[in-house]
C-alpha cells in the first residue's frame, strides 16, 4: 500500500509539473495581456514599466524558469489585475467558500441520490420509481443557473425567505446549495439505481435472502457496499470541483469563492492567477483520484493494490 | 399511477401559477427623469431626515484603495469617498462639473501658467496625522516614479520633467512638485495645461502617506487594514469579492456636513441578481439597463429613474491599412448608412443620444460648453450626401475595384462572443446589407484578443467605446495624433496634428475652441476616420428616499458625500 502511494506521488509531481508547463506557454500564447482591460493604448514609457514591474518584459523562456524557481520555494506570486494579492493568499480565502458550498451540496446530493435510487430500484416500474425517474431526468435537463434563477426569484424575491444574494451567515447558503445539489441528486439517483438493480440479481443476495435476512440488513450490508463503487467513481471530479466552485452560481449569488476568481483571471490575462489556480485545481484533481482509488479498495475487499495495477 | 403523476404536474402547474400570481401589485405611473437633477436641494436639515443613515448599492471587485496601482473605476469611485484631494469635483448650475477647493483652500497660478501654488486648509488623515503638502508630494511622485508603474502616471506629464523621470531618464527630485512648507505646495508645469485645474481631483494627484506606503510595501490598498482615509468616509471592512463597508470619517474636516453613517457596496457582478435586490429592497441604488426591468421599475411609485449624460462615445472604426477603408467616400458610405436615431432605440433601448459629433454635448472648453457652439460634422456631411451607396460606388471606382457593391464583403470583428454581441453584429450586417447592398461578415472573440488584433490593425471594420479622462476635448482629440494610435485607424494627418499640438499649449480658449472645431472637421468630416454612433448616458434607479447623490461627470461613479436618507420607512 505504502509503496503503490508512493508511485502515486512521484506520478502525480511529473503530472502536475506536464500541466504547469503546458498551461504557462498556452498561456503567454494568448493573445492580450493585463493591460488589455484597459481598452486603451498607453504611452509606450507607462507599458515598459508595468512589464519592468511584473517580470513581463522578460522572454517567456526566462519567466518560466523563473516561475518554476519561485514555485519551488512555495511562492505563486501576486496577482496582477489585484495588486498587493499574493495568489495563495487568494486561494486560502476563497477556497473555503467554494468548499463550504461544495461539500453541503454533494453531502445533501450524495445522500438524497442514494437514498432516492435505492427506493427507485426496490420499487421498480411502481410509482416511487417514476417519481424518481422523474426528478432524475429533471436534474439532468435543467440547468443549475436556470434553477439558481428561478429559486432566487420565487424564494427571495417574492417570498423573501432567504437572502438574495451575498455571504456570511448560514441563511446565504441555502439556495446556492439547492441550485447545486439538484444535479448530484440526479446524477446519483441514476446510477445508483441501475447499480442496485445489478446488484439485487446477483446469487448472493439471493442466498443471503433464503437465510432470512432482514430487508434493512439486506440493503445496507450486501446492497449499498457492492452498488456503491460505480458512484464514488462519478465523485473524484466533484471532489475537485468542489474547491474551485461554479462560476455561475458564485455569479448568481455573488458568493465569494474560487470559480468567479479562475474565470476573472482567464478573462484579465492575469498570468499569476491563472498559473496559481491552475495548479492548485490540478492538484486536487489528481489527489481526489487517489483518494477514489484508495476508497475503492476500502468499500470492496476484492480490489487489491498492487505495485501496476490499481483497478 | 398515471392519475397521480397528472395530479402532481397539476400541482407544480398550480404552484407556479400561484407564485407569479403573488406578484406586487405595481402602479401603473411612469415616473422618469431624464435629465441631470432630480435629487432634493443640497441642505437638507438635520430634523427631516432619517435617524439611521445608511446605504446599499453594488459594485464590481475593485482592484486595489491605492491611487497608484489602481487603474479601475471601482477603485477610483472608493478612493474618492475616503481622500480628500487638492480639488473636488461637484455638479454645477448648468449639469456640467465644477472643480470645488476641497484639501486645497485655494491656490494661486502665475501669468504664463507654469507654476501653480496651492494653499492646503487645516486637516487630517483617519489617525490624527496632519495632511501636509510633503503628503501631496510624495503621492505625485510615487505615481510618476517608474518602479511604481502606475498606469495612469502619463496624466503627470504636464509636470515639469514628468515624463523624464517616468522614463527613468532623470530623477526623482527634478519632478516639478515641490512642497514649500507643510501647508503650500508647488507644481510647475513643464508647458502650459489649459485642463491642469480638472486633474486636480484626479487620483493621480492624491495625498499618500509615505510612512504607510513604506511600512505596508506591496500590500498598500489590498485590505481594508492597508488603507487610510483623509475623506469624507473611511474604509472599515473588505471582504473580497464579497463587501465593501465605508463609514463616516469623524475626523473629516466637512463632517458636519456628511449625513451618512455607513454606505454598503455589494460585491454583485449578474445584473438580474441586482435587479432583483432592488426589487425587494436589498440595495437602494442600481444601474439598470435591460429594457425589461426598465419597464418593470418605471412603473414603481417608490424608485426614481435618472439617467444622465456621460463624456462617453460609443463608435465605429475602419483600419485605413486595408484597401477598401483607404478610401475616404467608402469610410463616409459606412458612417451615413447608419440610422442612429433608430439605432440607438433598438441596440440601445433609447438610452444615449445619436452621436454626429466626436465631442460629447457635456464637455467644455474653459466654461462653455463645445457643443453648444461647435455643429457636429457628420450633420453637414448627411445633408450633403444623402445616398451613401452612391457614395460607396464612388469610392470603389476610385481604388479601381467593382462598382458592384454587392461584391464587397466586409469582416467586422466583435469584441465578445455572447447574444448580446450577436444581437449588434447581426443588426450592422442587415443595415449596410440594405443601406449599401454589402455583405458583412462578422468575426466574434474574446475582449482580449479583439484589442490585441486591433492594435496591431488584424482588422477591417470594429467598435469600441471611449469615457474622457478629463472634461476638455483634449482627451479625445489627442487619441488621434499619429504618435498615438489609440483608435487605430492607421490615419495620420499632418494638418490634423498641428492644430492639436497648438491646442494642447495654448491657454486662449477662445482659440483652443477654433483649433479643436476644425480638428474635428478633418477628423469627421474631411477625412471620415471614425464613426461615432451614440453619445452614452447612465441609467439608474434608486429609492426616492435616497437623496442628494452627486454624480460628477468625470472621475467617481456616484459620490456620497452630501447624501441623505429620508423617509426610507414611511
Amino acid at each position: 500500500m505504502l509503496k503503490y502511494v508512493s508511485k502515486r506521488l512521484l506520478y502525480m509531481i511529473i503530472t502536475l509539473w506536464v500541466v504547469i508547463t503546458i498551461t504557462f506557454f498556452l498561456m503567454h500564447a494568448m493573445p492580450g495581456d493585463p493591460l488589455a482591460s484597459l481598452a486603451r493604448e498607453l504611452p509606450p514609457q507607462v507599458k515598459a514599466n508595468y512589464y519592468a514591474k511584473y517580470g513581463l518584459d522578460k522572454s517567456v523562456p526566462q519567466q518560466y524558469v523563473l516561475f518554476l524557481k519561485n514555485l519551488c520555494r512555495g511562492d505563486l506570486g501576486e496577482s496582477l489585475k489585484y495588486p498587493g494579492r499574493s495568489v495563495t493568499d487568494t486561494i486560502a480565502k476563497h477556497a473555503p467558500v467554494s468548499g463550504r458550498l461544495g461539500i453541503q451540496a454533494i453531502s445533501i446530493g450524495v445522500v438524497i441520490g442514494i437514498v432516492l435510487g435505492i427506493i427507485a430500484a426496490f420499487k421498480r416500474n411502481r410509482w416511487p420509481d417514476h417519481l424518481v425517474m422523474f426528478i432524475a431526468i429533471l436534474g439532468v435537463c435543467l440547468p443549475s443557473f436556470v434553477l439558481a434563477a428561478l429559486l432566487q426569484y420565487v424564494l427571495s424575491v417574492k417570498f423573501e425567505l432567504f437572502p438574495t444574494a451575498g455571504w456570511g451567515t448560514g441563511k446565504h447558503t441555502v439556495l446556492p446549495t439547492i441550485a447545486l445539489c439538484f444535479g448530484s441528486i440526479a446524477t446519483y439517483a441514476r446510477y445508483m439505481r441501475s447499480s442496485v438493480l445489478d446488484v439485487i440479481n446477483q446469487d448472493y443476495i439471493l442466498t443471503a435472502k433464503a437465510k432470512g435476512i432482514s430487508e434493512f440488513n439486506l440493503i445496507v450490508k450486501h446492497v449499498i457496499r457492492n452498488a456503491i463503487i460505480p458512484a464514488i467513481t462519478i465523485l473524484a471530479p466533484q471532489i475537485a470541483n468542489v474547491f474551485t466552485g461554479s462560476f455561475v452560481i458564485e455569479n448568481i449569488f455573488a458568493i465569494p469563492g474560487l470559480g468567479s476568481n479562475l474565470v476573472d483571471s482567464i478573462n484579465n490575462r492575469d498570468f499569476s492567477m491563472i498559473m496559481g489556480l491552475t495548479i492548485f485545481y490540478c492538484a486536487l484533481y489528481i489527489i481526489s483520484l487517489l483518494i477514489v482509488d484508495i476508497l475503492y479498495g476500502i468499500v470492496d475487499p476484492r480490489i487489491r493494490f498492487s505495485d501496476d495495477v490499481q483497478e | 399511477m398515471k392519475r397521480k403523476l397528472a395530479l402532481l404536474l397539476a400541482l407544480v402547474l398550480l404552484l407556479s401559477v400561484f407564485t407569479v400570481a403573488c406578484g406586487k401589485e405595481e402602479s401603473t405611473d411612469v415616473k422618469k427623469e431624464d435629465g441631470k437633477v432630480v435629487d432634493e436641494p443640497k441642505e437638507g436639515s438635520d430634523e427631516d431626515i432619517d435617524d439611521e443613515q445608511y446605504v446599499t448599492l453594488t459594485i464590481i471587485e475593485p482592484q486595489a484603495i491605492d491611487p497608484s496601482t489602481s487603474n479601475d473605476i471601482y477603485s477610483g469611485d472608493i478612493l474618492n469617498e475616503i481622500t480628500e484631494g487638492l480639488a473636488r469635483l461637484e455638479t454645477g448650475e448648468d449639469g456640467g462639473d465644477v472643480v470645488v477647493p476641497a484639501g486645497a483652500e485655494d491656490w494661486d497660478v502665475s501669468d504664463d501658467g507654469l507654476v501653480w501654488t496651492f494653499h492646503l486648509r487645516d486637516y487630517e488623515w483617519e489617525d490624527g496625522e496632519p495632511v501636509t503638502a510633503h503628503d501631496f508630494e510624495y503621492g505625485i511622485k510615487r505615481n510618476i516614479n517608474p518602479e511604481t508603474a502606475a498606469v495612469f502616471a502619463y496624466l503627470l506629464y504636464p509636470i515639469e520633467n514628468a515624463e523624464a523621470c517616468n522614463s527613468g531618464e532623470k530623477d526623482l527630485d527634478e519632478v516639478g512638485v515641490k512642497a514649500l512648507d507643510d501647508k503650500t505646495l508647488e507644481i510647475t508645469l513643464e508647458k502650459p495645461c489649459a485642463y491642469f485645474d480638472k486633474l486636480l481631483s484626479h487620483r493621480i494627484m492624491y495625498p499618500q502617506r509615505k510612512d504607510l506606503v513604506e511600512q505596508w510595501g506591496d500590500r498598500t490598498g489590498s485590505e481594508a487594514e492597508y488603507t487610510i482615509s483623509c475623506g469624507p468616509f473611511k474604509l472599515t471592512e473588505w471582504t473580497h469579492k464579497s463587501e465593501l463597508v465605508l463609514e463616516k470619517n469623524e475626523n473629516y474636516w466637512d463632517a458636519d456636513n456628511v449625513k451618512l453613517e455607513k454606505i454598503t457596496y455589494k460585491v454583485i457582478e449578474d445584473p438580474s441578481t441586482a435587479y432583483n435586490m432592488l426589487s425587494n429592497g436589498q440595495i437602494d441604488i442600481c444601474g439598470v439597463s435591460k429594457p425589461e426591468w426598465l419597464e418593470k421599475f418605471k412603473q414603481r411609485d417608490d424608485l426614481v429613474y435618472v439617467s444622465e449624460p456621460q463624456p462617453s462615445i460609443v463608435y465605429q472604426f475602419f483600419n485605413q491599412k486595408t484597401k477598401l477603408f483607404s478610401n475616404a467616400n467608402v469610410r463616409k458610405a459606412f458612417i451615413l448608412a447608419l440610422d442612429r436615431e433608430e439605432l440607438l432605440d433598438v441596440l440601445y433601448y433609447g438610452i444615449g443620444e445619436p452621436a454626429y459629433g466626436w465631442i460629447p454635448p457635456v464637455m467644455k472648453v474653459g466654461d462653455k460648453l463645445y457643443r453648444d457652439i461647435v455643429d457636429e460634422p457628420l450633420k453637414k456631411l448627411k445633408e450633403e450626401n444623402l445616398d451613401p451607396k452612391e457614395l460607396l460606388i464612388k469610392g470603389l471606382e476610385e481604388l479601381g475595384m467593382d462598382p458592384d457593391p454587392s461584391k464587397v464583403t466586409v469582416k467586422m470583428l466583435e469584441g465578445g462572443t455572447d447574444a448580446e454581441n450577436r444581437r449588434f453584429v447581426e443588426y450592422y450586417q442587415q443595415i449596410y446589407k440594405k443601406v449599401l447592398g454589402i455583405n458583412v461578415e462578422a468575426e466574434y472573440v474574446d475582449w482580449p484578443v479583439f484589442l490585441d488584433r486591433v492594435y496591431n490593425h488584424d482588422y477591417e471594420m470594429a467598435g469600441m467605446g471611449a469615457t474622457a479622462d478629463y472634461d476638455d476635448p483634449m482627451t479625445f482629440m489627442t487619441d488621434f495624433l499619429t504618435e498615438a494610435q489609440n483608435i487605430p485607424t492607421g490615419w495620420s494627418n499632418e494638418e490634423y496634428d498641428e492644430l492639436i499640438r497648438k491646442a494642447q499649449t495654448s491657454l486662449d480658449n477662445e482659440e483652443r475652441l477654433d483649433l479643436i472645431a476644425k480638428a474635428e472637421e478633418i477628423l469627421l468630416y474631411e477625412d471620415a476616420v471614425v464613426s461615432p454612433i451614440l453619445y452614452r448616458k447612465s441609467s439608474r434607479f434608486q429609492y426616492d428616499y435616497v437623496k442628494n447623490i452627486i454624480k460628477p461627470l468625470y472621475g467617481p461613479g456616484i459620490e456620497f458625500k452630501y447624501a441623505y436618507i429620508q423617509g426610507r420607512n414611511k
